[in-house]
């Protein structure tokens, strides 16, 4: 190397406090719109890749965007829901395979995803262990979701109260979970999958009765008189539907009328999914037709002239960032007249002092670009899930 | 402003669970189409009428009835029967509501075919609400559609024709084997119908009692004069129901009444006593100890 | 060895020096003739601002006479281009300064081996990395201080530090050994072994050394005192 090199790396090596700040400060300045580009491209193209894997969505009348989160990502607003009737309406044409959902509830963070088995195979989800749901009550859990809940096959989870003081009465559902599904790096790790009648049985459509004239219930009767029984708080504060009291579960009301939050149609063919359009295009009827992929661009297009202005802001804040480093250099080199005299005298020309200073700056530079590209890629390979360990959705 | 937000950190948290989507799709149809499609059929009938027409060649789609004890109409699938069910290429129905466990089992939607589905008109609504008590069982009502369509073989030849169209969509390749099997079904089938109307014309319009009501459409098929009770061939009647029976006879003199299975010694004597002659009808709603349905179906036009 | 005829120097403006030497205003000096031979001993006295840090300039190269000549070893130095002139000093002359001058964040063996990353091209030197190695870890044994080759210079006495640099001032067995007041920041007793170390190495290598120095008791040991004031005219206090 180079007597310049060398002497330049040196006195990086021995002002480490100051060149680590030098090259962190550079780094940052790098990363930063580096980063905030790469992580917006890579949110927005996996979004987007689940958006355009779901050809139609139908729902309510209401905001298309809000429509797309929820089911596509199981965001936990609330859409308004629609009518079952609504789906048989949609099966009756025979125009697409229709998948209904509902996810209205939630096991602790997780969402309840209430639909059918051709869900799963929609989407190509895949068991690690167990096997679907069998009958209502059961649920098949993400890999997130049974890692986040501690449960595996044969455990279970409960459905969580909407709120405090649930005065309806409408118990937590426990449910049996039959199965766990591989990890897929999408929002379905997340979630908690059911027959869409199970959700219809946590929201009080439908239940069983802890028959209290039974002798097993005794330790729940407070007391009897006149045919009268009155239960005492230890009465089981969950439903759990069960082989042995499915016949005791019943649906109240006609199931046409119970909830739906959306139902993705998936076309056989452009024809088929050009018929479908045409037919609910005007939104008549009560339903809403969105097609995911373009709702999500439109959104996505103010996403990315936000990230414009937020690469904007760091590009000024760069500015200002090298402006300081370069004072510090100035700064440096000040304070080492000295050394440099002795250098002078001992024989080193004006370029050989010039090149020493210029080693010192390709050296943090390169390492802090070095350190930037680094970081992007571990960013790019980490960064969603260690985000998303920590912000549970 | 701040709800755009909202949702923009939403879906920044949604990507956050989106690396990628895997799109592996679902080959396992596909991969049992080609080796010998599995078909789970409901009840009996069903199971009779898919073996005739899937018939026993080597590329034949298996055809599987569950073992059901009792009465499939009252059928609780186990893990394993749900799993057998939900791994099934095809589930054939009988439907008219028959398959209660169709409420609480999760199945795909796209392998089931209601083999009634093109016959609804023809259902028989029951209106009535009687309540009443079997033994030990428990109070239970009757309501909805009555589901022993396969009963009226001309009902049932559309079962078959309806069996013939899901196992073709299934297995385009055996169509025209498929086509001309059941047309050898329907036509025995059309041969048992005339077997049985000649039987029951022999009876002349004399009222008959039917031991339970499942016999719905072999009445309407063959304008029997009957009314229904709700005995159970291995329970004892009550009191109350020999009384109601007492009244009924008043009305309805009748000196048969069909049993699904063979009924007590004592309720067959008590009857005959009574001038009623107890007959077994069986249903074929499960599989037979021997013969097949055709069996069953001339067993009781014989001992009609 | 050192022939200088009619030089005459005057400083242009502020010289910027480093914080240990003023800045200089005005001076000049001219020297009719001085004349050193090679391996000769010479020790320059003379009072502050006489111009003994001038003439050792001059003689090393680091300034340019405005007239006159400049002959060292036989050769005119004072005709030489600036790069010319730094290579014959990095090559050919080794300086000792009052204030050590070593840089801190070089090892010791590595300050000793300074001269050798100044040279241009150090591949193309007369030593290649490790023969200068071995040369500079040789030096430092000569001194005692072999065992703390890769100690910092922060770690050493004022005493080791200035035989560290007498060390790098004979890293290229130089013609020349100039010192500036080297023992000036230095207690008695490594006084004398300094100035032993200089003398030492100059008869080894046969080098002519040009030391200033204002303590009287030192002088008695070099082969010439030469007065400042004898062989220029002018200048001014330092």
């Amino acid at each position: 190397m180079s007597g310049a090199w060398y002497l330049g790396w040196r006195y990086l090596a021995f002002h480490k406090f100051k060149s680590a700040i030098l090259i962190a400060s550079i780094t940052l300045m790098l990363f930063l719109p580096a980063a905030t580009r790469v992580l917006v491209s890579d949110s927005a193209a996996a979004l987007t890749a689940r958006a355009d894997r779901t050809p139609l969505l139908f729902g309510a009348a209401g905001s298309p965007l809000e429509l797309v989160l929820n089911s596509l990502y199981f965001h936990a607003g609330k859409p308004s829901a629609i009518t079952a009737d609504k789906l048989d309406q949609l099966q009756a044409t025979s125009l697409a395979k229709f998948i209904p959902l509902n996810t209205h509830f939630h096991s602790r963070d997780n969402p309840i995803v209430g639909t059918t088995l051709e869900y799963f195979s929609f989407r190509g989800l895949e068991l690690a262990g167990g096997r679907l749901m069998g009958m209502l009550g059961e649920c098949v859990l993400g890999a997130g979701a049974a890692a986040r809940q501690g449960v595996v096959s044969g455990d279970y989870v409960v459905s969580s109260p909407e709120t405090v003081f649930d005065i309806a009465g409408v118990y937590p559902l426990r449910m049996k979970v039959a199965g766990v599904l591989k990890p897929t790096g999408s929002t379905d790790d997340a979630a908690v999958f059911v027959d869409v009648r199970t959700t219809w049985v946590i929201q009080g459509l439908g239940h069983g009765h802890q028959d209290l004239a039974k002798p097993g219930a005794a330790a729940g009767v407070l007391g009897r008189k006149e045919g009268v029984i009155t239960a005492n708080a230890s009465v089981a504060q969950y439903a759990e539907i069960t082989v042995d009291n499915i016949a005791e579960f019943h649906f109240h009301g006609r199931s046409d009328n119970f909830p739906l939050t959306s139902v993705i149609a998936v076309p056989p063919d452009d024809k088929s999914a050009t018929l479908l359009r045409g037919r609910y295009q005007s939104n008549d009827e009560g339903l809403q037709l969105v097609v995911p992929a373009t709702v999500l661009n439109d959104l996505l297009d103010t996403v990315f002239t936000v990230q414009n202005y937020v690469i904007l802001g760091l590009a000024m804040l760069g500015m200002a960032t090298v402006a300081v480093i370069v004072l510090v250099f100035l700064l440096s080199q000040q304070l080492r007249r000295g050394e440099f005299h002795t250098l002078s005298r001992i024989g080193a020309s004006r370029i050989y002092i010039g090149l020493l200073i210029a080693s010192e700056l390709a050296f943090v530079f390169i390492g802090s670009l070095l350190l930037a590209l680094s970081l992007i890629i571990v960013m790019k390979q980490y960064a969603l899930q260690i985000l998303q360990s920590f912000l549970t959705l | 402003m701040s709800r755009l937000l909202s949702m923009l950190f939403s879906l920044f948290l949604a990507a956050c669970g989106e690396m990628e989507d895997t799109q592996s799709g679902n080959t396992g149809t596909e991969d049992r189409v080609a080796n010998r499609p599995l078909v789970v059929t409901s009840n009996y009938p069903l199971f009779f009428f898919a073996s005739q027409i899937a018939g026993d060649a080597k590329q034949a789609p298996r055809i599987v009835l569950p073992s059901i004890g009792g009465d499939p109409a009252s059928w609780v699938p186990t893990a394993d029967q749900i799993g057998l069910l939900q791994s099934a290429d095809l589930v054939l129905l009988n439907g008219a509501g028959y398959e209660s466990w169709l409420d609480w089992i999760t199945l795909d939607e796209g392998r089931l075919t209601n083999t009634t589905a093109g016959t609804t008109s023809q259902l028989i609504e029951l209106k009535e609400l009687p309540t009443h008590q079997h033994g030990p069982a428990g109070e239970h009502a009757h309501l909805g559609t009555a589901f022993t369509t396969w009963l009226d073989p001309r009902l049932a030849m559309e079962q078959a024709g309806a069996v013939a169209v899901a196992l073709e969509r299934l297995v385009p390749d055996q169509a025209d084997s498929f086509r001309d099997k059941l047309s050898g079904l329907q036509s025995r089938l059309t041969e048992l119908d005339r077997e049985l109307a000649d039987t029951f014309a022999a009876l002349n319009g004399q009222p008959i009692l039917f031991s339970h009501p499942v016999y719905q459409y072999l009445q309407r098929r063959y304008d029997l004069n009957g009314v229904s009770l709700h005995w159970e061939p291995d329970a004892e009647p009550g009191i109350s129901a020999w009384i109601e029976l007492q009244k009924i006879l008043q009305q309805h003199p009748a000196a048969i009444m069909l049993w699904e299975e063979v009924p007590l010694a004592s309720t067959s004597a008590r009857l005959a006593d009574m001038g009623v002659r107890s007959i077994v009808f069986r249903t074929a709603s499960n599989r037979p100890g021997h013969g097949d349905y055709f069996d069953v179906m001339g067993g009781n036009a014989d001992r009609l | 060895m050192i022939e200088m005829a009619a030089v005459s120097f005057r400083y242009q403006g502020n010289v910027a020096g480093t914080s240990s030497a003023p800045a200089i205003n005005r001076f000049s000096m001219y020297i009719d003739k001085l004349a050193v031979v090679r391996g000769e001993r010479v020790a320059l006295v003379g009072p502050s601002g006489s111009g003994k840090t001038t003439l050792l300039g001059l003689v090393a190269g680091i300034l340019r006479p405005d007239s006159g000549t400049l002959h060292i070893h036989g050769r005119e130095i004072s005709s030489l281009g600036d790069a010319a002139v730094r290579q014959f000093r990095i090559g050919h002359v080794g300086q000792v300064f009052q204030s050590f001058e070593l840089l801190d964040y070089l090892s010791i063996v590595e300050n000793v081996m300074l001269p050798w990353y100044i040279a241009r091209d150090p591949s193309s030197e007369k030593m290649g990395r490790q023969q200068c190695r071995q040369r500079a870890h040789a030096l430092l044994d000569e001194v005692g201080l072999a065992s703390r080759s890769n100690d910092l210079p922060g770690r050493l006495s004022q005493g080791e530090q200035q035989r560290v640099a007498v060390c790098r001032a004979m890293l290229n067995h130089p013609l020349l050994l100039l010192a500036d007041e080297p023992t000036g920041n230095l207690d008695q007793a490594n006084k004398q072994m300094v100035v032993d170390l200089l003398l030492q190495q100059a008869q080894q290598q046969n080098s002519t050394l040009l030391m200033v120095t204002h303590d009287q008791s030192l002088l008695g040991r070099f082969d010439t005192v030469l007065d400042i004031r004898s062989v220029s005219s002018e200048g001014a206090p330092e």
